[in-house]
């Protein structure tokens, strides 16, 4: 391969190291506060080391030397913390936390070695001199980082290297003494241990005694390179059988490397790959496995035991081996397995399915005109399939919001502690699937709203041990699935909302006209309006009044809408409801005189069918109808839509419920349900009220759908709260009372 | 329906209106509006397509039309005339929609456009256009690109940056609304 198919290949796989590195460096930050709750959790500590160690070896790869260096530095750091030399302090987790986001700035800038600010350099050799100091070589780690993109400035450390040689026959024949070779090893460093192979040596009297029967095994602690110690059997090279295993891999370490195998199958690739034997000398172990003379019914020597007789592989290392395959054989089964997939090419999927569910409701529609039943059938049955086929799709996209809220441990930790609180931070139901163009697009409100609890909701603890609370405070971050929506909730219990003082900006800003005062829900709603903010002193966190109307802008247009609930004293809860995807929808057809609406069916409640005369008319104008004894609100939507056409005698009302309670919306004709892709309206339509979206009927007909929350403020604003859902029983001008709500 | 090939070929078999001696120019499409003649430069435009019921948008003022289904995508129809603060288009035998691309803070929006009949293609020189006269003209002076002279007649360039400005429109969309409401 020539130098440049080299650099096309890292070139083209460089995308790929830079999202995989950039999951393990999230999964890092995840298990260094998870490591934080739980320090003695030591699966913790290995997943932790095992992501550094997977980060520092595929930069490797790339030959990204500045964070292979700066990664072997907390990975040296994580080891100690490993063998139990050095335990996890608030310090040093901040300081991983730091590095992290220092291996992460590397990694993004991977491609631009240009990016790397001197400030950059300053802090990283800052980190890196404060982990060594942790780790005790700091000497080395100086001249590591004085040279700085000089890589293996450490590697000059003596390491322990495993030898062993088993020798031929004819080694002393040719004059050559098995003996001297260990001597001069010695000189090279010092021999940990040595062991004599003598299992070859057969009973005396068939001895020849210029016969070399012997072999040894050498640890060896030395600074010199494998070369160094291959040179000193250059003359035995063609009498031997030589093994010079990697260093620094002593027994417990190859266990230990096995245990962290992801997926080995083979016990003896288990080995190989760790350093306890060679390819060489399992192949040979291999085929003597093959030979091995024995009775049909002996079974033949196992593996294991073979290696450890003939190629001296220490019997843990083995047991480690054996035992990982078991654990592996167990698991497999259950084990997940990912495809990486581009994001646009299962849009570009989703999209044509998209155009399937249209062509497939034509389809049907068609059939069912041509009254042929087999045609009926058949497109009934393909449309069934193309249901699951959408469901599947969809599921494709769908992701635990858990990722998401994991990040924010970081934030709500680091902003707890630059504003002097304490928070217990809880995460509730991470596991609840939602869109991934979704989970991308709420992470920015969430944090603002997770910031703005922190900042404004919860007490510094003085405070709050005043108002006989704990000290810590309590943020919880939870997600639900209720019916066909996600509701993510952020909930504290620190002093909410001050009403007062909210009003009395809003009155000064000019939000609310002076000596208004609105309901307490809507004095709540204040805060996401543009150019708001209470804080008396203004922090870097928030309360400049730039991001909770952004906050709110942002979530409405993921359709999805927001909810506060405070109690003065004792805490805020933002309810944010939330469509599983974006992209389909069921829906529910109807007509009013020739145009067409979709209701999405997850708010359709019942229909009720009415002749026009049961609609009852206030006297401010509201329509209500009588449903079970109750008075029932109604939008009619050929009034508020001014629907040219004569009212048939006829009419339905679907019941659908909204944040704001049950209405109905009165229809002229019921078209069934169907499977409805949203297709959005454009920048031109951005600001009309009780519509969120249009959809392409099979008939190739353009269709609107009807947005259930907004097209209820529509009508409340058109007509002073009609859609209080009231209890209270119909009759004439009672109805008024009961329905109107007191507004100033 | 009319492809803009078919019209763009017909445009060069037409002995009429082309001057190609007065150096370098553009192609404008040609289109009737209230009896009056409109160009717009032809790169914008992606295809003209027949008229069509469409669906009415509620609480939108009468400029928007509606909007129809283009192979899939949703795209607004803008009936010119009314935006020109005229009456409502009537629909006729040659009503067409010509369909373009609006651009809104660099990107490409389609929008269909809404016109009593499609003319042809025609070249211009620069040369042969003049700024938009300070009175006197029809529409609204910064609907206006230009005014080209083409055989011895003006014609009303239109300038659809202005004249179909998304953002504008859409908060005239907001008004009508609030007075609907």
């Amino acid at each position: 391969m020539s130098m440049d198919a080299d650099e096309d290949f890292i070139a083209q796989a460089m995308p790929a190291f830079i999202s995989e590195a950039a999951e393990q460096i999230e999964s890092i930050e995840t298990l260094l506060l998870e490591l934080e709750e739980q320090p003695d959790n030591r699966e913790l500590l290995d997943s932790l080391f095992r992501c550094a160690h997977t980060v520092k070896g595929s930069a490797g790869i790339f030959g990204l030397n500045r964070v292979v260096e700066f990664t072997h530095h907390v990975e040296t750091l994580l080891d100690r913390m490993r063998d139990g030399t050095i335990a996890l302090t608030p310090d040093i987790s901040t300081l991983l936390l730091q590095c992290n986001d220092q291996i992460k700035f590397l990694v993004d800038t991977a491609a631009d070695p240009s990016a790397d600010t001197p400030e950059q350099m300053d802090l990283r050799s800052d980190l890196v001199t404060r982990l060594c100091a942790l780790t005790d070589d700091g000497a080395a780690a100086k001249t590591a980082t004085a040279q700085a993109p000089a890589t293996a400035g450490s590697e000059s450390a003596a390491r322990v290297w495993s030898i062993s040689a088993q020798f031929r026959t004819d080694t002393f024949r040719n004059g050559m003494d098995p003996l001297s070779i260990a001597r001069y090893l010695g000189t090279l460093g010092t021999v940990v241990a040595v062991h004599s192979l003598a299992e070859d040596v057969p009973p005396l009297g068939t001895l020849e005694p210029e016969s070399c029967y012997l072999g040894f095994t050498m640890e060896l602690e030395t600074a010199a390179s494998r070369d160094d110690i291959e040179g000193a059997f250059t003359f035995v090279m063609d009498d031997c059988e030589l093994d010079v295993v990697a260093p620094e891999s002593p027994s417990q370490k190859m266990a230990r490397a096995i245990e962290e195998m992801p997926e080995t199958p083979r016990l003896g690739d288990l080995l190989v790959s760790v350093g306890a034997v060679s390819q060489d000398r399992l192949q040979q172990v291999l085929d003597s496995q093959q030979h091995t003379p024995g009775m049909p019914s002996v079974p033949k020597a196992k593996l294991g035991d073979l290696l450890e007789s003939q190629a001296g592989v220490a019997p843990e290392v083995v047991a480690a081996a054996l035992g990982k395959q078991q654990k592996l054989r167990e698991s497999a089964p259950s084990e997940d397995r990912y495809i990486r997939v581009q994001a646009d090419r299962l849009d570009a999927v989703i999209n044509l399915l998209g155009e399937l569910v249209i062509a497939g409701a034509g389809a049907t529609l068609l059939a069912r005109e041509s009254r042929q039943l087999a045609l009926v059938e058949a497109n009934l049955h393909m449309n069934s399939l193309i249901e699951e086929i959408r469901n599947g799709t969809l599921g494709l996209r769908m992701v635990p919001v858990g990722e998401t809220f994991s990040r924010f441990r970081r934030v709500v930790r680091d902003t707890a502690a630059s504003l002097g609180k304490e928070v217990n931070f809880e995460i509730v139901g991470g596991d609840a699937e939602l869109d991934k163009s979704m989970v991308e697009k709420i992470a920015d409100p969430l944090m603002h709203l997770v910031r703005n609890s922190l900042d404004h909701g919860l007490e510094p603890p003085q405070e709050r041990l005043a108002a006989g609370k704990s000290a810590a405070g309590k943020l919880v971050l939870s997600a639900r699935h209720e019916t066909g929506a996600i509701l993510i909730r952020i909930e504290d219990d620190g002093r909410g909302i001050n009403r007062e003082r909210v009003l009395q900006r809003a009155w000064n800003r000019g939000l609310v006209e002076q000596g208004v005062v609105p309901s307490d829900d809507e004095i709540n709603m204040l805060i996401f309006e543009p150019g708001f903010s209470t804080a008396e002193q203004v922090t870097n966190l928030s309360g400049r009044g730039v991001g909770m109307d952004v906050v709110r802008r942002n979530i409405e247009a993921l359709r999805g809408s927001l909810r506060l609930i405070s109690t003065p004293g004792k805490g805020l809860q933002v309810d944010i409801r939330l469509p599983l995807t974006l992209a389909i929808i069921d829906g529910f057809l109807v007509g009013v005189g020739k145009s067409k609406f979709v209701l999405p069916l997850e708010s359709v409640v019942e229909v009720i069918e009415s002749g026009g005369q049961h609609i009852k008319v206030d006297n401010r104008g509201r329509h209500c109808v009588e449903l079970r004894g109750a008075v029932l609100p109604v939008v009619r939507l050929r009034t508020l839509y001014s629907v040219e056409s004569s009212l048939p005698e006829r009419v339905s009302i679907v019941v659908v419920h909204s944040t704001r309670g049950q209405y109905g919306i009165e229809v002229e004709v019921l078209l069934g349900q169907n499977q409805t892709v949203i297709k959005p309206l454009g920048r031109l339509f951005k600001t009309l009220r009780g519509i969120s979206g249009s959809s392409i009927l099979g008939s190739g007909e353009v269709a609107l759908i009807l947005d259930v929350n907004s097209l209820v403020e529509l009508t409340t604003s058109a007509d002073a709260g009609a859609a209080q859902p009231g209890g209270a029983s119909i009759g004439g001008g009672n109805l008024a009372s009961a329905a109107s709500t007191p507004n100033l | 329906m009319q492809s803009l090939h078919d019209l763009a070929l017909q445009a060069n078999n037409a002995p009429v209106s082309t001057t190609q001696d007065l150096g370098p120019g553009l192609q404008y499409l040609t289109f009737s509006l209230g009896g009056e003649v409109f160009a717009m430069d032809i790169r914008a435009v992606r295809e003209i397509i027949q008229y069509s019921a469409m669906t009415v948008v509620p609480l939108m003022p009468d400029f928007v039309r509606g909007v129809i289904n283009l192979r899939g995508a949703v795209v607004p129809v803008i009936d010119l005339q009314s935006r020109f603060g005229r009456d409502m288009a009537q629909v006729g035998k040659k009503t067409c929609i010509i369909i373009f691309d609006a651009s809104v803070a660099g990107d490409k929006v389609e929008l269909g456009l809404m016109v009593d009949a499609v003319s042809e293609v025609i070249d211009i020189p620069d040369a042969n256009i003049e700024p938009a006269p300070q009175f006197g003209a029809s529409i609204r002076r910064d609907f206006i690109r230009g005014m080209g002279k083409v055989g011895g007649e003006f014609i009303v360039i239109l300038e659809p940056e202005r004249a179909l400005d998304i953002e504008e429109m859409a908060q005239l969309a907001d008004q009508a609304q609030a007075q609907a409401a």
